[in-house]
């Protein structure tokens, strides 16, 4: 009894650390993903454009933040409707709202993402102080959800990403 | 005269039995503490290297900010390579060289994207994180420059091809009760300011317990993780 008590803990904590990592790898994606659509020089790329749907018009879009809420996964490739010819790192809509499957070892644990408001106040748009504000702002949220000896377990971690080239 | 009242035959082989059954059990339950002590002790040194070490190269790669420059050095002589510009990152490949990602390196997976090593050019200097295999024990070793570590001016011999020059020291990151496995860095660079891709790393390492396949199981542990930084501004 102790030692199956024992080994489950030690489970835990091992896809709890996995787990977070895995968000973080997600939350530098956006990262990434904004910075590159600050450094670009492509017109079309405004900063919150995380997204790349190429059946979609328009090819480019900020990701929803009101309504019933949609979840996106990260994908990378050459998407040549949004970036042109060079490989870029990206995220699409995940339509069916599964999340994305990430094995790590000898366990899969699912990605989901998905983005909220950012919550600041006032929500105005402030260039001359460049303050952030909604328009500059969006919150990230990833749900990994993962399951150890039957049992369903997840980690939560949201971050706020903020356009830090406002007012240029 | 009454004769003394002992125990039958009978009653002491039922209590040496029941002594046997108890004692058996007891060390059944102390062998399982002791047993399950050690995994907690492994398994928790396992994942604390682990992460020990990720979030270590994330804090730098973190910091990794600046533009750097590239240099010869000949003796006392050192001369600038004009041509690289490197921003924040740059890795290196398994003779410690400059590697330099494709533009498909944004794609996880890709066998040609696997580095050896990342010089990081952060606020503070050079940072050099590198994988190496020393006496078949694989470890992650962190370099500086000794002399002049606050310079973001990476300097290379004069072979070809043009390796890390003799000025960095390097000292192993990890305790020697683990090693890592790991298929290295990838990521993208930028080398000059026409750079359109936010640089960053990915990483993906698996740490265990030092000699894994050779040891008891409640005497080793084993933890991949992976993850991905960038810079913060560039």
């Amino acid at each position: 009894m102790i030692n199956l008590i024992i080994t489950r803990d030690i489970a835990f904590v091992k896809g709890r650390a996995v787990a977070y990592n895995l968000s973080q790898e997600a939350i530098e994606s956006a990262r990434q993903i904004r910075d590159s659509n600050l450094i670009d020089n492509n017109q079309s790329t405004n900063w919150n454009y995380f997204i790349c749907n190429p059946a979609a018009t328009p090819y480019l879009s900020a990701p929803a933040t009101t309504g019933t809420i949609k979840y996106y996964t990260i994908t990378s490739g050459t998407f040549s409707s949004c970036y042109g010819a060079n490989p870029r790192i990206t995220m699409i809509s995940d339509l069916s709202a599964s999340g994305e499957p990430i094995t790590v070892g000898s366990i899969t644990y699912t990605r989901k993402i998905h983005f909220l408001n950012s919550g600041l106040s006032p929500r105005v748009v402030d260039l001359a102080s460049h303050d952030v504000t909604e328009e500059n702002a969006i919150r990230m949220v990833v749900d990994i959800t993962w399951t150890d000896s039957g049992n369903s377990r997840r980690v939560q971690v949201s971050e706020l990403l903020t356009n830090w080239k406002r007012g240029f | 005269m009454q004769a003394k009242r002992g125990f039958t035959l009978i009653e002491i082989l039922v209590a040496v039995t029941i002594f046997s059954f108890a004692m058996i059990t007891a060390s059944g339950i102390f062998s399982n503490i002791v047993g399950n002590q050690s995994l907690v002790a492994v398994s928790s040194d396992v994942n604390r290297e682990g992460q020990r070490i990720l979030r270590q190269i994330s804090d730098d790669t973190i910091n990794a900010v600046n533009t750097g420059s590239v240099a010869v050095k000949n003796g006392g002589v050192i001369t600038v390579d004009t041509a690289i510009q490197p921003k924040g990152i740059l890795f290196l490949d398994d003779s410690n060289a400059i590697a330099t990602p494709s533009s498909n390196c944004v794609v996880p997976g890709n066998p040609d994207c696997n580095f050896n090593g990342v010089v990081l050019f952060t606020n503070n200097g050079i940072r050099i994180y590198r994988f190496v295999d020393v006496s078949g024990i694989k470890t992650i070793q962190y370099g500086i420059n000794l002399v002049t570590p606050e310079s973001n001016q990476l300097l290379l011999s004069t072979g070809i091809p043009r390796k890390l020059s003799a000025d960095y020291s390097f000292s192993t990151l990890n305790n020697n009760s683990v090693e890592f496995i790991t298929n290295g860095f990838s990521g993208i660079s930028c080398y000059n300011s026409s750079c359109s891709q936010a640089p960053f790393i990915r990483i993906s390492i698996t740490t265990e317990t030092k000699d894994y396949v050779s040891k008891a199981a409640r005497h080793r542990a084993k933890i991949d993780l992976r993850t991905m930084i960038t810079g913060r501004s560039y």
